[in-house]
């Protein structure tokens, strides 16, 4: 395990107040590592033009928005 | 009552509503039938997480003393029900499987509970589940359920002690919840029917959420007669939750029927067919068969192409544990002890994603949400596999595993729109396989007519597991 990879774990989990052992900071950059291939496929997708969701947009015929 | 004791467990609703009404069966006589029987196999099956036999039948003898003065509430009026560990029930404890929540009771019945409550149904007590609907089979609190048709076998999550406790006949019917497949999930390895509703459609107000964006609540049951009966009660706006939509409740009972003469189902043969999504032949061989049926019983079936599938399970992944991080991000600070591995080893990765990844995420969703939108202009209803496998022995499951896993579930979270899952087979080991069926947004009447119009032709839900 590259410890730049388990320190940028660390760093990230810290950001919001959570220390965790040396050991689960390990996994989670494995994990983490392991997720990134697929973080490419999503960073691969079109966005142009798309705000961020709500699930449905008024005036397109499938019904109202949200009342939030 | 013409049928034995031992065999009033597995009516549907609809037919032991139709008894009760006629004044042929008590809702004693049936509450405590369920009773027997959960006292009879969930030793073994571990459904439940806690029972509330003394108010069930205090319930139940309510309900009969109404009916009998000529107060009938309608078709779930005696009828005995338990409900997913994360609906609030006044008084009754309400874990969320999980040992953070262990003491937790509320004070009050989330919307939902309270609508059944009022349809005259009767808790029977709260049924088990991934702990917080996210992780997997092992949990800090209780046992997991197992699965009814071979003990050996997982439920899939997390709505696991909805599918096991309605397909063995300890319930019938189920609130579950659903945020990646959680309802359908577990209905398609239980051999039972589950309905995740469009979003809005049913209130969340009293259910501890994973995903406010994702989390729907919905109803399963071993019948669509059934779903549908279930959902008319819990259906229509809600003030308390955000996301309620206004939207008029149709009468979804008097929507079923066998009918799908004109119906064009949409199949993205290329995702769901494909050999990279590593679904198994034994599944879209069944599930090829029911489309013919649907074919042959005059549906339109043609092809579809939706790229977004491929991208469907990654960006709900990350919405879910981005939004599931921050909410429990208190209680993960102060008490990181009281989770179970398999759910805090997931929901640490929501700690890891960025705000970019996040909002990537959901400009995704939205470019998904477009793109089924178009194609639903010109199909009824989209049908896949429910999952991509049947259930998996409990020894063959790996908590890390759902990493890799396609989903043909997520992409339904993502754009709300109303899903089912109906048994469509079994394994040559005799385990369940479900067909879903996925229709536009608060058009959950079409969904279901078509799931009821396959149901009754295949016959399936009248099989029951030898437990």
């Amino acid at each position: 395990m590259n410890p730049q990879d388990v320190d940028e774990v660390r760093m990230l989990l810290a950001r919001s107040g959570v220390e965790v052992p040396q050991e689960r900071l390990e996994s989670l950059a494995k994990t983490l590592q392991e997720y990134r291939s697929r973080l490419k496929t999503l960073y691969a997708v079109d966005v142009e033009g798309e705000e961020s969701a709500a699930v449905f947009r008024s005036g397109e015929g499938w019904n109202e928005e949200a009342t939030s | 009552m013409t049928k034995a004791n031992s065999e009033l467990h597995y009516l549907t609703i609809r037919e032991a509503a139709r008894l009760i009404k006629g004044g042929e069966l008590s809702p004693v006589e049936l509450t405590q039938a369920v009773l027997d029987r959960i006292d009879a196999v969930d030793g073994d099956l571990k459904s439940y997480v806690t029972i509330v036999a003394d108010s069930a039948l205090a319930s139940a003898k309510e309900a009969e003393a109404e009916i009998a003065r000529g107060d009938y509430r309608g078709p779930l009026h005696g009828i005995p029900l338990g409900h997913k560990d994360l609906y609030d029930t006044k008084g009754v404890r309400t874990t969320a499987q999980s040992l953070v929540h262990r003491d937790r009771v509320p004070t009050e019945d989330a919307t939902v509970i309270r609508r059944l409550d009022e349809a005259g149904s009767v808790l029977l007590g709260k049924v088990a589940m991934f702990e917080f609907a996210m992780g997997g089979p092992e949990t800090s609190l209780f046992d997991q359920a197992k699965n009814p048709w071979n003990l050996d076998y997982v439920t899939s999550g997390s709505s696991s002690g909805s599918g096991a406790a309605v397909a063995a006949g300890l319930a019938m019917g189920s609130l579950g919840s659903d945020t990646g497949g959680s309802i359908r999930g577990p209905a398609s390895y239980c051999g039972i029917v589950g309905l995740k509703p469009t979003y809005g459609l049913v209130s969340r107000y009293g259910v501890i959420p994973i995903s406010w964006s994702l989390d729907h609540c919905g109803p399963m049951t071993r019948t669509v007669e059934d779903t549908a009966l279930m959902l008319q009660a819990v259906a229509g706006h809600d003030p308390r939750d955000a996301a309620s939509a206004r939207e008029p409740v149709p009468d979804y009972s008097a929507a079923l029927r066998e009918d799908v003469k004109g119906l064009v189902i949409g199949v993205p043969a290329h995702y769901c067919y494909s050999a990279d999504a590593g679904i198994d032949a034994g599944t879209i061989a069944s599930v090829k068969k029911a489309l013919q049926d649907l074919e042959g019983l005059g549906a339109r079936v043609e092809e579809v192409h939706l790229p977004s599938l491929e991208y469907a399970s990654v960006a709900n992944n990350v919405i879910t544990l981005s939004e599931g991080y921050n909410y429990h991000l208190p209680n993960v600070i102060s008490q990181p002890q009281n989770y179970g591995e398999a759910f805090i080893s997931r929901l640490y990765l929501g700690g890891l994603f960025t705000a970019s990844d996040y909002v990537q995420a959901q400009r995704a969703r939205s470019a998904m949400c477009r793109e089924f939108r178009r194609v639903m202009k010109r199909v009824d209803l989209i049908a896949m596999p429910t999952g991509h496998r049947p259930p998996m022995r409990y020894d063959e499951y790996e908590t890390g595993s759902w990493l890799h896993w396609p989903s043909f579930m997520a992409a339904f979270n993502q754009t709300g729109m109303p899903a089912i899952s109906v048994p469509c087979g079994f394994t040559e080991e005799g385990l369940p396989i479900g067909l879903q069926l996925a229709g536009r947004p608060f058009d959950d009447a079409t969904t279901m007519r078509a799931a009821y119009t396959y149901q009754e032709h295949a016959g399936l839900h009248k099989k029951h597991p030898s437990l």
